[in-house]
Order: C-alpha cells, then structure tokens, then sequence
C-alpha cells in the first residue's frame, strides 16, 4: 500500500509552502546514483 | 559519492523490499550503513561489491536493521574463494562491541575472529570518524532506540545524511539541510531531499502514529 502512494501529491498537500521545491521520490532497492 | 539503496523495507515482508541497508562508495571507502535481513543477498543480486565493502555502521540494534550482520561476516569467510583477508571495520554507537558479542554468541563463535581483522568503533552521539581520507563519518543522536543515531557522511564536498529509524524531531531537518538524505522512517519508505541546494528541503510525508510518534514500522512500540 506504502508504495502505492502519490508522494509528490502528499508533500503538496501537507507542505505546500514546499511543494514547488521539492523533489520527492520514493527509493526502491537497488536505486544507484551519484549523490 | 555514490549512494545505493540496497534495502529499503522493513520488517513487513515485501516481495520488493528486505530490511535496511545502504551504500556509500566514496573514494576508496564502501560503506554499508545497517545491515537488516535480505541486505547480503541483495547486493549480490544488485551486483555491488559486497566483498569488497570496508566499513560496516550501524545506526541502531534493532534486528531488522542488524539481522544480516552474521550473514556478511560469514559470507566473506566462506561465500567466496579465496575468503576475506582484508580488515573490516564496524561502527555503531555505544554498545556496537556488546552487540557483535551477543551476535557471535547466538550465531556463530567466530564472529569477531572471522579469519580477517575486525575493528569494532563505537562513536559516541556528536563524534566523528575519518574513514579514509577525505571521508569523514559523524553521528547524531535521534529519537528511537535509546542508542540510535544518524550518519552525517561527508566526501568530495558532499554531504549525506541517513537518519536510520527516527520518530519526528523537528530539529534533526535543520541538521540535515542541504545535505543528500535519506530516511527510512516508515514501513517501506525512504524519504529524500535532492543534491542541488536550489532544490533541496524536499520532505515526504510519513504516516505518523499519534499516540506513539514513532514512524518507523507497525511492530514499533516506542
């Protein structure tokens, strides 16, 4: 169910001040970047 | 700096997610921070160096962020041809030495006599560690276990944070801002702020328990 879930739209809607800037995802096992 | 998400679940068993676990390759460093159940496993499947990893931090004792600790020493002794010879080394906060006691007890006599050196560092909330040059680890206390800490992992004028476990605290965001983060406080979520500063204090939502204030799984009684 967690995965299921419109993080971006949650952030927009609790945050919204933040909702512009932000830049949500949700990590999955095996995501890989340089940081 | 790299950063791989090997697991990001939680003790809810997923057909997707095994327990925490994360990895930092920075310079010659390979740090690994937790190392929950499935994490061993999954990193073979991901490809990453598992053999090769250098560091081993621990943000807590709680088994779903630590049950694969045996699993990793006994890999690198007996998973692979020729076994281990390089050093290891394992930090955590205070209590990190009772607990690879306790481990080896239950798991396997060994534990801290694998064949390899084993260094156990406990790091203190508010101490830091070079691990390498270049590559400083730090710790701050959070609220969860009475021991939890975060890593505050710094590297080629990059900053990474990783909360391990925390229930909210509205301090510990300030202490993160501007840094690469990552949390993984609720049932299979990370949470995460970008790189660029210009785009950073993103924050996701978790679903908070009231009456408890801690995000980290259904099971959780703090």
């Amino acid at each position: 169910m967690m995965d299921q879930l419109d993080l971006p739209a949650l952030v927009a809607e609790r945050w919204p001040a933040a909702r512009d800037r932000a830049r949500v995802a949700v990590a999955h096992d095996g995501w890989s970047a340089a940081v | 700096v790299r950063l791989t998400t090997v697991g990001t679940g939680s003790v809810a068993p997923s057909p997707t997610r095994v327990n925490p676990g994360h990895l930092v390759e920075a310079g010659p460093v390979r740090l690994l921070m937790d190392c929950g159940g499935g994490v061993v496993h999954r990193m073979a499947t991901l490809g990453t160096d598992w053999a090769g990893l250098t560091h081993l931090a621990l943000t807590h004792f709680d088994q779903d962020h630590t049950s694969d600790v045996a699993a990793l020493f006994l890999a690198w002794r007996y998973g692979q041809l020729p076994a281990r010879a390089e050093p290891v080394t394992v930090l955590g906060p205070p209590g990190t030495r009772a607990l690879m006691e306790r481990l080896a007890a239950a798991l396997w006599d060994r534990l801290l006599a694998p064949g390899f050196p084993v260094h156990v560092d406990e790091v203190a909330p508010g101490d830091a560690r070079t691990l390498a040059p270049g590559v400083t680890l730090a710790t701050r206390a959070v609220r969860h276990a009475p021991e939890s800490v975060a890593f505050d992992v710094r590297a080629d004028g990059r900053r990474l944070v990783y909360t391990g476990d925390t229930a909210p605290d509205p301090e510990l965001g300030a202490w993160a801002r501007g840094a690469t983060s990552c949390s993984p406080s609720a049932r299979s979520r990370m949470r995460w702020r970008s790189r660029p500063t210009s785009r950073r204090r993103a924050s996701a939502s978790s679903r908070r328990r009231p009456t408890r204030g801690c995000w980290c799984s259904r099971t959780c009684t703090r």
